[in-house]
């Protein structure tokens, strides 16, 4: 699973420095998903920040909890 | 921004003696409004701690002061004598001091005068060549001390490459009393430790040269610094330049002339700000990579581009790389983020030019994110007012 973060200094103050901060801590404590992380430069979607992309998928305004939860689902619908 | 061709590097390293949080070496430079002239002053106070402090401050502040004034360099040194109070056991002064003069020309010729009272007696070093420097002593008329009082004055040119160095005796006396030093460290061995130095890395900063003197003179004290030491260096070289692009350009169709005139700069390149980066990465083809291994929760990671030094984020990064500057916190003390790279290149270059481009993001304007998101013009005035008067560096600036 690939995940972009925007890293522009909206996204990055609205939210994302916490976002990346929860997603390398879960990626370390659940090897076994193969997550990718990846810093991205603006988006151009500040106002709707903070962005992130999931496997190309634009997923907007979420918080940490929220971008684990969605994880979290998305590997359970995995076949 | 100074035309001439050559810029003079001013740094200094200090250790305080063992024990003591305040010291009694003090060293200060800065430059005139007109920016032709430097003063450097280094000034050891009698004793260590907060008495020598107070002394060797107010002796180095009456130097910069009087230095800036018409008066000559000579009788200002003499003021300065006869105000400082003789110490009543000791019969000797309170203080010791040393003084450059920089005088910058309007072609490139570099003056110095140099007055030194009591201080271990400068060097002056071209490129890795000790060059004797030709004394005129000073007698001093001073009743109540106990010795006949000296100032010696010189007046040198300096060509590029050439290198004054300023200690206090906390480094020619460091060692004092060991089997191998039994005398100290000494001046001459000072010198062929220096020249030893300069051969091997003949362009090495006046920060680096102060720090590896003093950090020998602490090795020599066994790690623990008997007495305050302190070293300052001034250092004529061709100037080091630095570009930094920051801010998307108020018309787009200037995007391509930006990109150019930063490409084709002869020296470091900062790209400050993402969206600036995008521009680049368009125009020249390049892509940019975020490095996601140097952030902190402040700091946005820096990002990495073929020809150019540091890509960073813009309005945070710089907002930080401000504070940090007026702080004048010593970047090795800095988290390894974008801040302390960016920190690296400001503070090892001489002349920054900053071309700053004045499209506004919209979203920048929330009153929700963090208040540091604000103007880039104001954050760059600040970081252009700071390494001028603090850092004496030489800025530019121009928008887009």
């Amino acid at each position: 699973m690939k995940i972009e973060l925007c890293m522009g200094s909206s996204c990055f103050a609205r939210g994302n420095a916490a976002v990346l901060e929860a997603l390398e801590l879960y990626a370390s404590q659940h090897e076994d998903c193969e997550i990718v992380l990846a810093g991205h430069l603006c988006l151009r979607e500040c106002s709707k920040g903070p962005n992130i992309r999931i496997d190309g998928e634009l997923c907007q305004g979420l918080g940490p909890r929220e971008v684990i939860s969605r994880l979290k689902q998305l590997q359970e619908s995995k076949p | 921004m100074r035309p001439g061709k050559f810029v003079v590097d001013v740094d200094y390293a200090q250790f305080y003696k063992q024990g003591q949080r305040i010291g009694g070496d003090v060293f200060l430079y800065s430059r005139n409004p007109e920016k032709n002239r430097i003063v450097c002053t280094l000034s050891d106070g009698l004793g260590s701690g907060v008495k020598a402090n107070v002394l060797a401050s107010m002796t180095a502040h009456m130097a910069q002061k009087l230095s800036f004034s018409p008066i000559n360099a000579v009788h200002s040194a003499e003021i300065i004598m006869n105000t400082l109070p003789v110490c009543k056991e000791r019969k000797i002064s309170y203080s010791t001091f040393s003084i450059i003069q920089i005088l910058l020309g309007e072609q490139d010729g570099i003056t110095a005068q140099l007055i030194e009272y009591d201080n271990p007696r400068m060097f002056l070093f071209d490129r890795s060549v000790s060059v004797p420097v030709e004394q005129k002593r000073i007698i001093l008329d001073r009743p109540a001390a106990c010795k006949d009082e000296s100032l010696s004055w010189s007046s040198v040119g300096l060509e590029n490459g050439c290198r004054l160095i300023m200690m206090t005796d906390g480094v020619t006396q460091s060692g004092l009393g060991t089997h191998r030093y039994p005398l100290g460290w000494r001046r001459s061995a000072v010198e062929s430790f220096i020249q030893q130095l300069l051969k091997e890395d003949e362009d090495i900063s006046s920060k680096e040269l102060a720090r590896a003197i003093i950090q020998k003179a602490r090795a020599l004290d066994a790690g623990l610094p008997k007495d305050d030491i302190t070293c300052a260096v001034v250092t004529v070289r061709r100037p080091r330049d630095l570009i930094i692009a920051t801010g998307p350009p108020y018309r787009e169709s200037d995007d391509a002339a930006l990109v150019e005139q930063v490409m084709d700069f002869q020296g470091k390149k900062i790209i400050s700000g993402g969206t600036t980066a995008q521009i680049f990465s368009r125009e020249c083809h390049e892509e940019v990579r975020v490095d996601l291994s140097s952030w902190n929760a402040d700091i946005p990671p820096a990002s990495s581009m073929k020809g150019v030094d540091l890509v960073t984020e813009g309005m945070l990064t710089l907002n930080r790389v401000a504070v940090e500057l007026e702080r004048r916190t010593p970047v090795e003390e800095l988290p390894p983020t974008a801040v302390r790279s960016y920190l690296e290149l400001l503070l090892s270059s001489d002349r920054v030019f900053f071309v700053v481009g004045t499209t506004i993001n919209e979203a920048h304007q929330d009153p929700n994110i963090p208040f540091e998101i604000g103007i880039r013009r104001t954050i760059i005035h600040r970081i252009r007012t700071v390494l001028e008067d603090s850092y004496l560096k030489e800025t530019s600036l121009s928008y887009l």
